[in-house]
């Protein structure tokens, strides 16, 4: 709530918020974290996205045990102290395959939602800050791929490109592509016909410095919630297709992998399913978590 | 039973906070209010006064943010504090009636006109089915809707502003209520369009014998309409009185200063006596005895917009017909329109935002119209715009010093040293402190970001300001100050000024000449004393007849 | 009114033209060795035939053809609904797909349902209840219902309602009441979307002047929530119906694998494990038909839905 400051007379300024006139990038570093302070749920989320990315590029850190090491006469244990998730059907800890399958199922999903991003900024800030027939164009060619739904979409390029880590990435790429292009042209958009641009205008400004200066800084806002936010689904994706068997061949276990194996135990020994199952909703549920406390901190 | 003596409303040390725990604010404090059976009141207030606050806790309205922390509301008999919703429901509607603020949002967008006044009409009670219909038809017929049995089937987006109003006060008085509160009942719409509309609330309110209460920041309305008037400010009531004592001979220095700011009660026009040397009575620089060299000329302007293909329908709009003017050096040009008038496309014309269909705007003698926008560019430094809303002409990331130095940036004007020192000299012009200039525009006030376009505009040594309604979304205080700053400019710099505006009144202060928009076309051009007190047009009279607060105000002379 | 709908289904023609060529491009352009994908699905290494052998093969699926002539012959014989011969199964493709349908299609009509109702219930019972934590509990669920894949999410329900409760069947398709189970796996994901965006057009409904206005008549909760809100807050959720509907019914492919129906799901599933292409191409073709036909529905439903769209001129 701003204090109507206007009955006082013009010299008098609202008093700077605090750390703002301090000691530069403590005070600027202090600023930005009170806001996440306050919403111990963004931070809970943060820090365990954080733990998956930190255990996909060092398993080791985090999980002892050796993920592939079979062990016969241990097989098929319920979770306990000495194997946390229990054992799959040839002996293997779960909670070390869970860990190092996280390897497979995070390098897929940051290519998919960094080909999308890369692909779609371009095509948005293009389409939207042009316009005319360069919108024209590009828009139409992002409405082909939108005329088939995204999981067939996935199942159409993995027939023709094969199994494996990357196929489903590219494959998931390309399917959220549209959405990046759309969300980053409607803030082009948006933020083109705002009076500051047309005063940089008039001010004169030419279109690569208001491109540059004024509508790429105020657009990526909603960008970033997206990219955050298609992580999380674009980790649905490649896991489901892994689990309908697309996915990194055996011994490799990425987390859709180790779900379908673990469907064949069901009746007795539902944890070899559901466990991993529930570390997936668990992750992609913080990912969105974070995409949206993001969202609030920049309204 | 209510005692016909007794008020309809009953105020007494009413407080409203808002917020909970810690962060309370508090919007109204010890508020005492009385209205009797068929009186006239009027509170007004700028933003922030607390009026809309009162005006919500009366029929319970307040958000679940806020709470009555003390005093007693007491409508036609019943309690409204601490009431329980359901009987809060009973008096909604049947006793107190509601005609909110803005009517191009207030009505719901996907239910008929007709069903949304029948609602009203229902909660009377005691009306069937069958006449239901004939009821409602009835009610938009008096509130003065042309064809009420087709405007019924209607959807609100079919209706204009005007006749969404007279469809929210329908909803309003088929209550049948003892009182009507009206919410800014007119600041959404055109000045004369206003003026017919309060005209006709009038007559139905002295007909059904109903009080009602105005809730208002435009000190001219107020004093056209009630028999009472409340002064609010910061939650408290500062002064109350019969209008023609209180903005006649205002006892709180508050009110003295709401009244000195309301353009339209204390019209200031050129010519005057005891005017200083260089000026004349309202700080205008005077007009020169040589013929000054004209600074901007418009000939013969027309722009036609096309329209989507609708059958049997007109295939182009014309916004501005055959215009023409010239702003002459140092002075200052006021075009006054109302919304649809087209003054804002000639604004845009001007500057070359707009290609014109026909006509031609040269600039210092050269053309602008029809080139391209390089070759117009080296021109462009000589005139900048101003623009309205002082909320969005300023890029949210940048500082108030890399706003200003924008223009010389992008022209390539100097190294960072010299625009450090221009952007001090601009903030001293436009009276803002130095510490600003690191600030980003969210830190400040609706005034201060406004003198901050202003700097801007002026960093490049302009000749000619074009003002693009430059203070409508400002307080009536803060206009005062912004039209003073751009008057001390004017005199300072020798910068020429064509403003656009829909307000009379705030016009009358700054320019030298005025000229007079309908549909497209100049109606009128002359100097501002000529205009204002001896109009040829009709329109012009219906204009400035429309003023709030003609009648009771004064004209300086 | 003709020339909209016109132009509508005009659109809509484009759209499937594009999804034809979008999916005969990505089947016939990317892989690096057309023929090796047909032999794949048909479990033969191309390394064991002979030249003539190849050169068979290859006229039998046409491949010795120019593309173009391969785009234009395909898409001839997809309009008389002869998509080819599978390669996995030895039978024509329409058969099999025709065999399928029934199932999924039953499935996919109470994936909607299920859908249309765990949506809409929870949104209008979260923008209804006025305690608190209750109300913070309805809004915040939907979001974890985005969070689960559907697979999971079958596997926990035949736990659960199959094994530990007996209430419902874990595979097959014999009887209605095996269809529950899959039908709310796919119901799930797209209901969450729903309930959010619902939950949060609510929100932005109950704020707006118009139900201030209604207030200020005396209307009572209930009243204001279902005459005035509803529609409203409904109206943006209409744009996205169709896509809700696409990802619920295309959620068919894991739940029919979970739930081990014989759907045409299973079927997809299957045809991609063996690459076998003409099933693959055919079921994307006939997926793509049935969405477009419903956006096209959505789309002309929506200006009857919300009179500031208009394709019939109003009284004026």
């Amino acid at each position: 709530m701003t204090v109507n400051l206007d009955n006082r007379p013009a010299h008098d300024l609202v008093p700077a918020r605090e750390g703002s006139a301090g000691a530069g990038l403590a005070g600027r570093l202090w600023a930005a974290a009170r806001p996440v302070a306050r919403r111990p749920g963004m931070l809970l989320a943060g820090l365990f996205v954080l733990f998956v990315v930190a255990a996909a590029f060092v398993p080791n850190l985090f999980a002892s045990a050796d993920p592939d090491a079979t062990n016969g006469p241990d097989k098929l244990q319920p979770p306990s102290a000495a194997h946390w998730f229990g054992t799959d059907e040839l002996g293997r800890d779960l909670y070390s395959r869970i860990i190092h399958g996280s390897a497979l199922t995070i390098e897929g999903t940051l290519i998919a939602v960094g080909l999308a991003a890369a692909g779609g900024l371009l095509i948005g800030v293009v389409a939207g800050f042009f316009g005319r027939w360069i919108d024209a164009v590009l828009m139409r060619a992002v409405d082909v791929v939108l005329a088939v739904p995204p999981l067939l979409l996935a199942l159409t390029i993995v027939t023709a490109l094969g199994f494996g880590t990357v196929p489903t990435a590219l494959a998931v790429g390309i399917g959220i592509t549209p959405g990046f292009a759309r969300t980053t042209r409607a803030e082009v958009l948006k933020v083109k016909t705002l009076p500051y641009v047309e005063a940089a205008r008039t001010g004169g400004a030419s279109r690569l410095r208001i491109l540059i200066r004024h509508v790429l800084p105020n657009s990526w806002g909603p960008v970033l919630v997206l990219a955050i936010l298609d992580s999380g689904t674009a980790i649905l994706v490649i896991s489901s297709l892994s689990f309908l068997g697309f996915g990194a061949p055996p011994p490799a276990a990425d987390w859709g992998g180790l779900i379908s194996d673990g469907s064949d135990y069901l009746i007795t020994s539902p944890y070899l399913s559901l466990l991993p199952g529930l570390f997936v909703v668990a992750v992609v549920f913080s990912i969105n978590h974070l995409a949206r406390s993001i969202e609030e901190l920049q309204r | 039973m209510t005692d016909p003596s007794a008020p309809i409303v009953d105020v007494r040390g009413l407080t409203v906070t808002y917020g909970r725990h810690r962060h309370r604010t508090p919007a109204v404090l010890d508020l005492d209010l009385a209205v009797a059976a068929g009186e006239r009141v009027a509170i007004v207030g700028e933003s922030g006064s607390g009026k809309t606050t009162t005006a919500n806790a009366l029929c319970g309205l307040l958000p679940d943010s806020a709470s009555v922390t003390a005093g007693r509301i007491q409508v036609a008999g019943t309690t409204v504090t601490g009431a329980k919703e359901r009987d809060l429901r009973r008096i909604r509607g049947s006793v107190v009636g509601l005609i909110p603020q803005d009517p191009m949002v207030a009505l719901n967008p996907t239910l008929r006109v007709g069903a949304q006044v029948a609602e009203s009409v229902r909660r009377r009670g005691g009306v069937d089915r069958r006449q239901l219909s004939a009821e409602v038809v009835e009610a938009l017929e008096r509130a003065g809707l042309d064809n009420p049995v087709l405007r019924a089937r209607q959807y609100p987006h079919e209706l204009s502003g005007g006749m969404r109003q007279r469809v929210l006060i329908a909803i309003a008085l088929a209550g049948q209520p003892q009182l009507l509160i009206a919410d800014e009942p007119t600041s959404a719409l055109d000045v004369t369009l206003q003026r017919r509309i309060l005209d006709h609330l009038d007559t139905l309110v002295r007909e059904a014998g109903i009080s009602l209460l105005i809730i208002t920041h435009d000190l001219g309305v107020a004093a056209d309409r009630a028999d009472r008037v409340l002064v609010m400010r910061h939650g408290r009531i500062v002064e109350q009185g019969p209008p023609d004592r209180v903005l006649v001979a205002p006892q709180h220095a508050y009110s003295r200063q709401l009244v000195a700011a309301a353009p339209g009660l204390s019209l200031r026009l050129p010519g005057g006596d005891d005017a200083p040397d260089n000026d004349d009575a309202a700080g205008r620089p005077s007009v020169s005895a040589e013929a000054p060299r004209e600074i901007l000329r418009l000939d013969h302007l027309t722009k036609d917009f096309p329209l989507p293909r609708a059958p049997g329908g007109p295939r182009v709009h014309r916004a501005v017909d055959d215009v023409s003017f010239t702003v002459p050096a140092g002075r200052t040009l006021g075009l006054v329109g109302e919304s649809g008038s087209g003054k804002t496309t000639v604004l845009r014309l001007a500057l070359g935002l707009e290609t014109p269909t026909a006509g031609t705007v040269t600039f210092d003698g050269e053309q602008i119209s029809g080139r391209s926008w390089a070759q117009v560019r080296s021109l462009r430094r000589r005139f900048q715009l101003v623009h309205q809303n002082p909320f969005a002409s300023l890029d949210p990331k940048f500082t108030v010093h890399e706003s200003i130095s924008e223009p010389l940036v992008s022209f390539r004007v100097g190294d960072s040293a010299s625009r450090a020192a221009r952007t001090a000299e601009l903030l001293d012009q436009v009276a803002l402190p130095q510490s600003a200039a690191r600030r980003k525009p969210a830190e400040l006030s609706g005034g201060q970001r406004q003198r901050v376009a202003i700097a801007r505009a002026l960093a490049l040594n302009p000749e000619l300001l074009l003002l693009d309604e430059p203070v409508s979304a400002l307080d009536v205080s803060v206009q005062a100050q912004i039209l003073d700053l751009l008057a001390d400019l004017q005199r300072e710099l020798g910068v020429a000024y064509l403003f656009v505006s829909h307000d009379l009144a705030v016009v009358a202060r700054l320019a030298h000449e005025v000229a007079v928009m309908h549909a497209g076309r100049i109606i009128e051009h002359g100097d501002t004393r000529t205009v204002f007190t001896e109009p040829a047009a009709d329109y012009t009279r219906d204009l400035l007849d429309a003023i709030p607060g003609r009648a009771k105000g004064m004209l300086h002379s | 009114m003709k020339r909209y709908l016109l132009t509508r289904v005009g659109q809509a023609l484009v759209v499937l033209w594009a999804a034809y060529t979008a999916t005969f491009l990505i089947l016939n352009l990317l892989p690096s060795n057309p023929v090796a994908l047909r032999l794949s699905g048909a479990n033969v290494q191309i390394q064991d035939l002979t030249p003539a052998q190849l050169a068979q093969i290859e006229a039998q699926y046409g491949l010795n053809k120019p593309v173009i002539e391969q785009y234009f012959s395909m898409l001839w014989n997809a309009l008389h609904l002869n998509f080819g011969q599978s390669t996995s199964l030895s039978l024509p493709v329409s058969t099999v797909l025709a065999q399928r349908l029934p199932t999924t299609a039953t499935l996919a009509a109470f994936a909607v349902v299920f859908m249309l109702i765990l949506g809409f219930g929870v949104a209008y019972l979260a923008a209804w209840v006025q305690w608190r934590p209750a109300k913070i509990v309805l809004s915040r669920v939907p979001a974890i219902g985005v969070s689960v894949p559907s697979f999971w999410v079958g596997l926990l329900l035949i736990q659960v309602f199959s094994f530990d409760l007996g209430w419902f069947p874990s595979t097959g398709s014999n009887g209605l009441s095996s269809y529950v189970l899959p039908a709310v796996s796919m119901a799930l994901p797209a209901g969450a979307v729903l309930a959010q965006v619902l939950t949060s057009s609510f929100e932005k409904v109950l704020r707006e002047p118009y139900i201030a206005t209604a207030k200020a008549k005396g209307l009572s909760r209930a009243t204001i929530q279902f005459r005035h809100a509803l529609r409203n807050a409904a109206l943006p959720t209409l744009t996205l119906l169709g896509l809700l509907i696409a990802t619920a019914v295309t959620g068919a492919v894991i739940a029919e694998t979970v739930f081990s129906i014989s759907g045409v799901g299973r079927l997809a599933q299957q045809a991609v494990l063996s690459q076998d292409v003409p099933v693959v191409q055919a079921i994307v073709l006939v997926a793509a038909v049935l969405f477009v036909t419903v956006n096209l529905i959505v789309d002309l439903l929506y200006p009857l839905l919300d009179p500031r769209i208009a394709y019939i001129p109003k009284v004026v």
